[in-house]
């Protein structure tokens, strides 16, 4: 009877962290390569397929409606959709792991207060929110940002006050409070570090859904307003000239395709049942 | 403890008959995160028919994960039986080609009580439909109002009260002792020729305790099955077993009759266990304790496997170096230790030393 | 079980009036009305008699409970636009947006129980695994994107399928799996943790050890003990089923009620645009309550508490 080994090697996570680390800093580099102007119109090269050529120069990956050299848009869009989603999930993540551990720390209205506002944020499909929003309160990059984070924070929220829960309770915690300690100081040197992990796994997770509300956004031409490309904007507007040129519309989505993908199978290997410690299968080799 | 007589002993039980069941050499290996080990090596033993075997051992000895294998219901993804023959009722049960066989045997002809009756049975099935579909899975000619009637019968054998109207009842309206007695329940619907009750009270309540050992003795009384008692608790073993079998670090090291063990116990190990029970009958300054802890399975010592907490061995080469064989010290009665004819002066020692720390 | 219902009852209610409330909240950031309502030769004093009119003189917290009485009585307000009720107009293009969900909500969850119960019973376990990664692999992918890749190969390359619009069954094909095949691979990566956090359990190491075999127990012991958190979480997931409806609606110019709150936005119509959120977020709020009530006659724990 053969017994099945412990591989200690996943080949998803390693692909996935490749992905994401290699677009990141593409997109960091991005004012250093030599691009073309992504701005710049040249109705000749409108609608140029990949690798076209011209007199003076090579169109890598075409050209847009107007003629703006497709790969300068493409990198550029990135940097943007990457910039205003990891923003974002920062806002979330601390916003979330502050309002989750005064919650559990503190207890009481505060604690009713913070988890029913969740709660009705929650009632209400995060897609449908960021429209509403968006068109409310606008659209411009700062503001993108900041409602994508002020919706997305309470999966951090839930967990954090979780741990604080369980944790408050634990003896150093409590040895802490005897001495004197103030809440801040426990909050701070216990319940971070403790938290911190978990938190991890979640945002590596949540970092691709964020990029997704992004572009559906941009998409829906809520989210980041022309001429400053988007990923989501870009597949937009090549959806008018699917029979002619259909890269225009594909390409973006691969690039969003590959980013959720990193962030997912890093998140997946690093969620404690994949490492095997969710416990003993009680299934026989019948 | 010593001089108990065990009572409740089926008459006619004799390991000189063919063996119901027979393990030879049994070895099984886990894998776990730190890589494969072997939990337990080379172990043999036989079960006469109608007698009770008590296996003894602390967690990690490896008596668990024997009767798991017994069963065929090691984890497929943690576990594997690596070496040894079982053979009950003159099959072998682990032949490739007879899986089904050994399936049929499961819940059959060998059925098992496991430890934690809160969390062993299904929460959404009604205990009639669990003891009904051990039923219906070894035998399929039963029609439904059979069906019915017969776990009410079961039900009302291990004393469940109002067993009709219990029987529709789920796992949360019984109470821990109930659900233990719905899980022998299932075991002996089929009439098991070997039934494996592993730690059964352990979980229970003291005053739980002795009447589910009652009820798995009406059992047996009534379908003749043998049973394999699996217990870190020597009280139980001393008034329910017939033989004993003392396991440690995934290997036997002593078995005999239970007068003979308890009486005259021959190896270091079942010594210092039986010296670390409280004495009722004279005054102890405090508890006698093996000294160290038993070895987690990925670091067993090599050669005998207690040598290291043994305070008999006192640094002598074989037991660092040679694995010691099963001596018969008496016949029935054999330990797997190197210097077992020394064992019972040792033992004597032993008593004396701790009776002049009390004073 | 009583009290459970009562509890819960009550949790919806809460929520629904937070809900209204985050509309208002919307409601009057969206600015001030009046000037987008009058036209251009207005008065000042016109201004004035038609914010009287809309009650918008009012102290804040008196138009919140008008606001709030208005709603429960079904009035979110008046398009800016087409001067008909704002509800009115999202009923209208409620059905086909209930159409679109349900069918996709069908195809994920049916094909997802189907397709991973046989697996597990033919018990091909790297069938399975493969099975799984292109589910994580389609999770990856926007859901507007891949609907735009179904139009590309099969309306544009292939002819075989309408891309806009809704009409015929043939319409409602592609935005159907475009959104369905998320939900089935959402469903199907739900139904494996589950399966494989209910395999720890004692239950099922008793089970076996009654001889029954693999489909059986499947079936008849896991199975059960599965669908009841898969209950709960379907009751979640469908806010982001309705939310991907919205997005998949622009994609395949399908006439719901994503689309119009859409178009409202570019239209600047914000009544409408609240109207629909709130409108969808109550649909959300009271199936989660049926969910979850579910749950309650189904869980034995539960129901004779």
């Amino acid at each position: 009877m053969k017994l099945a080994k412990h591989s200690r090697f996943h080949l998803d996570a390693v692909l996935g962290s490749a992905l994401l680390l290699a677009f990141l800093l593409m997109a960091l580099a991005v004012p250093l390569l030599p691009l073309y102007d992504p701005y710049e119109q040249d109705l000749m090269a409108s609608l140029a397929e990949p690798l076209a050529t011209s007199a003076t120069r090579t169109y890598w990956l075409g050209g847009d409606a107007l003629g703006r050299d497709y790969l300068s848009r493409l990198s550029l869009a990135a940097r943007v959709s990457l910039g205003i989603s990891v923003a974002a999930v920062g806002i979330s993540l601390v916003m979330g792991v502050a309002l989750g551990l005064i919650a559990g720390f503190f207890r009481g209205p505060v604690e009713a207060a913070i988890m029913g506002l969740g709660d009705l944020q929650l009632a209400i499909p995060r897609v449908l929110l960021l429209i509403a929003s968006a068109a409310v309160f606008g659209s411009s990059i700062g503001m993108l940002t900041l409602l994508l984070g002020l919706t997305s924070w309470v999966t951090y929220g839930r967990l954090a006050r979780a741990m604080a829960l369980s944790l408050r309770e634990r003896e150093f915690v409590l040895a802490a409070i005897t001495q004197g300690a103030s809440s801040q100081w426990n909050i701070r040197k216990h319940l971070l570090p403790n938290v911190a992990p978990n938190m991890a796994i979640i945002a590596s997770f949540e970092f691709g859904q964020v990029v997704v509300l992004e572009a559906s956004l941009s998409y829906l031409g809520l989210g980041v307003q022309p001429p400053l490309p988007s990923l989501g904007l870009m597949i937009n507007e090549g959806q008018l000239y699917l029979e002619i040129n259909p890269w225009i519309s594909i390409l973006p989505g691969l690039v969003i395709f590959a980013l959720v993908a990193g962030s997912q199978f890093v998140s997946q290997r690093f969620t404690p049942e994949s490492r095997g410690d969710g416990g003993l299968s009680r299934v026989p080799t019948v | 403890m010593a001089g108990c007589p065990a009572f409740r002993r089926f008459e006619g039980a004799s390991v000189s008959d063919q063996p119901l069941l027979s393990v030879r050499g049994l070895t099984i290996d886990i894998s776990t995160r730190k890589g494969t080990s072997t939990a337990v090596e080379g172990l043999s033993f036989e079960l006469g028919r109608g007698e009770v075997l008590g296996i003894v051992g602390e967690s990690g000895s490896g008596k668990s994960i024997t009767m798991l294998a017994l069963m065929g219901l090691l984890s497929s993804d943690s576990a594997a039986l690596t070496a040894g023959q079982i053979t009950l009722d003159g099959q072998a049960l682990y032949s490739d080609d007879l899986s089904r066989y050994r399936r049929e045997t499961r819940g059959g002809a060998m059925a098992m009580i496991f430890q934690e009756p809160m969390t062993s049975l299904n929460p959404v099935l009604t205990i009639g439909a669990q003891i009904g579909s051990t039923l219906r899975q070894h035998q399929p000619g039963l029609s439904s109002a059979d069906l019915k009637a017969r776990v009410v019968k079961l039900l009302a054998l291990v004393g469940v009260p109002e067993p009709e109207r219990r029987s529709r009842q789920y796992p949360h309206e019984y109470s821990g002792g109930m659900r233990q007695r719905a899980m022998i329940a299932m075991a002996i619907a089929n009439d098991p020729k070997v039934l494996i009750a592993d730690e059964p009270t352990t979980a229970l309540d003291v005053t739980v305790q002795a009447q589910i050992m009652e009820v798995l003795a009406a059992a047996r009384a009534r379908t003749g099955a043998s049973m394999l008692l699996v217990t870190h608790d020597l009280g139980l073993i001393a008034e329910n077993a017939d033989r004993v079998l003392v396991m440690y670090g995934g290997r036997v090291v002593e078995q005999g009759t239970v007068t003979e063990i308890f009486e005259r116990p021959r190896h270091p190990y079942t010594i210092g266990l039986l010296r670390s029970l409280p004495a009722i009958d004279r005054e102890q300054a405090s508890l006698y304790a093996i000294p160290g802890q038993p070895p987690a399975v990925s670091e067993r010592p090599s050669g005998c496997v207690f040598h290291p907490r043994c305070e008999m061995a006192q640094g002598r080469a074989p037991c660092s170096a040679e694995r010691p064989p099963m001596h018969e010290v008496v016949p029935g009665h054999g330990s797997a230790c190197h210097y077992a004819q020394e064992t019972r002066g040792w033992a004597d020692d032993l008593a004396s030393r701790l009776v002049e720390a009390a004073q | 079980m009583m009290s459970f219902v009562a509890k819960r009852v009550l949790q919806a209610g809460l929520t629904i009036a937070g809900v209204l409330t985050v509309g208002f909240i919307l409601i009057r950031a969206a600015g001030d009305p009046v000037a987008l309502l009058l036209p251009e030769n207005a008065t000042v004093e016109d201004a004035a008699r038609m914010r009287a009119a809309l009650g918008l003189d009012l102290p804040l917290w008196r138009q919140y409970l008008s606001f709030m009485a208005d709603a429960l009585r079904g009035d979110l307000g008046m398009s800016f636009r087409q001067q008909t009720s704002a509800v009115g107009l999202v009923l209208e293009r409620l059905p086909a947006t209930m159409e679109l969900a349900f069918a996709a909500f069908a195809i994920g969850v049916i094909l997802a129980f189907g397709l991973d119960l046989m697996l597990r019973i033919a018990g091909s376990e790297r069938l399975r695994k493969v099975v799984l990664w292109v589910a994580l692999t389609r999770q990856a992918i926007p859901t507007f994107w891949f609907g735009l890749l179904l139009i590309l190969l099969f309306s544009v390359t292939l002819r075989w399928l309408p891309a806009l619009g809704r009409g015929t069954p043939a319409h409602l094909v592609l935005p159907a799996f475009t959104l369905g095949t998320y939900e089935l691979a959402l469903y199907l990566r739900l139904l494996e943790a589950s399966f494989r956090e209910q395999e720890t359990h004692d239950y099922v190491r008793t089970a076996y050890a009654k001889g029954l075999g693999r489909a059986r127990v499947m079936l008849r012991e896991i199975l059960p003990n599965v669908l009841l958190p898969m209950v709960t979480l379907a009751g979640l997931n469908l806010g982001v089923l309705l939310g991907g409806t919205v997005v998949t609606e622009t994609v395949f110019s399908w006439p719901g009620v994503g689309r119009l709150i859409v178009q409202a936005v570019s239209q600047r119509d914000y009544p409408v645009v609240v109207a629909g959120v709130l409108m969808t977020s109550l649909i959300f709020v009271v199936l989660n309550l049926v969910v979850d009530l579910l749950y309650a006659v189904l869980d034995p724990r539960v129901r004779l508490a």
